[in-house]
């Protein structure tokens, strides 16, 4: 148990950093779905996985999108889910490109209001927001030996 | 994914879909919705019954699809979203341009 420091469940998967391997990301959400409701005493409803799991796959690829872009060496990604008394996890580590947009720093795409605003809406820009609405905390950092960790938290 | 696309009698494209509107589809998505428009289709339906997730790229599919409709005159309605997907449209606010119709047949009445 010392492994899991204190997580009552853990799934790891390694993929390769691919869009078409992101289905890969889902199978093991999937799993460790699995078990938490085998482990839990009260797991989340179907609603609160679903906010999870949005923000889960927007990770995994931003990490194929940018940490990852055509014309670099391939790459594989790790992901770790783990489940405590009173949170889930979501960790990410992959070696590819440095992430140099968070969210704080990336202009809002635009409010929506009238059908008028339709026009000049904006195609991208709402995956790290979509990932803060639907989680409590999302952190990046990248280590000193070049590696890029994300970690999502959301309580229960 | 699967992409089928039905033009109703009154000229309404209904594009249905099939696995998961995401990085590696919607590119796939969005120049089909565009090659309905071109194709003077420009009153779209898109059926996401059985769509199983959207990100946020399937997300700009469908904007893009909705933009280039608007731009021709059209639109571009969304029936049968799963939970999942009523989740992402309403957590970036996108519900209020893409709204939802529960059944394919509201969302061809009246078009």
């Amino acid at each position: 148990m010392a492994a899991t420091r204190g997580a009552l469940v853990q799934v790891e998967v390694t993929v390769a950093a691919r869009a078409d391997r992101l289905e890969a990301l889902h199978a093991a959400l999937d799993r460790f779905w699995s078990r938490v409701d085998e482990t839990l005493p009260e797991p989340p409803d179907n609603d609160w996985r679903l906010h999870f799991a949005t923000a889960m796959a927007e990770i995994g690829a931003n990490i194929v999108r940018h940490a990852h872009p055509e014309g670099t060496l391939p790459g594989i990604m790790q992901l770790r889910l783990r489940a405590f008394r009173n949170r889930i996890e979501a960790r990410f580590a992959d070696g590819g490109v440095a992430f140099r947009g968070m969210p704080e720093a990336t202009p809002a795409p635009p409010t929506v209001s009238t059908d008028d605003d339709a026009l000049v809406l904006a195609e991208g820009g709402y995956g790290l927001r979509l990932v803060l609405a639907a989680v409590d905390k999302l952190d990046y950092e990248r280590t000193p030996a070049g590696r890029n960790h994300w970690r999502l938290t959301k309580r229960f | 994914m699967d992409v089928r696309v039905e033009i109703q009698t009154n000229g309404v494209a209904v594009i249905a879909l099939d696995g998961r509107l995401d990085l590696l589809s919607a590119v796939t998505v969005k120049e089909r919705l565009g090659k309905e428009v071109l194709a003077g289709n420009m009153r779209l339906v898109v059926d996401l019954g059985a769509v199983t997730f959207i990100d946020s790229s399937g997300l700009g599919a469908l904007i893009g699809g909705l933009k280039a409709a608007r731009q021709a005159g059209g639109d571009l309605r969304i029936a049968r979203a799963t939970n999942q997907a009523l989740v992402v449209l309403k957590l970036t606010s996108l519900d209020r341009v893409l709204r939802p119709f529960a059944s394919v047949e509201e969302a061809v009445a009246g078009y």
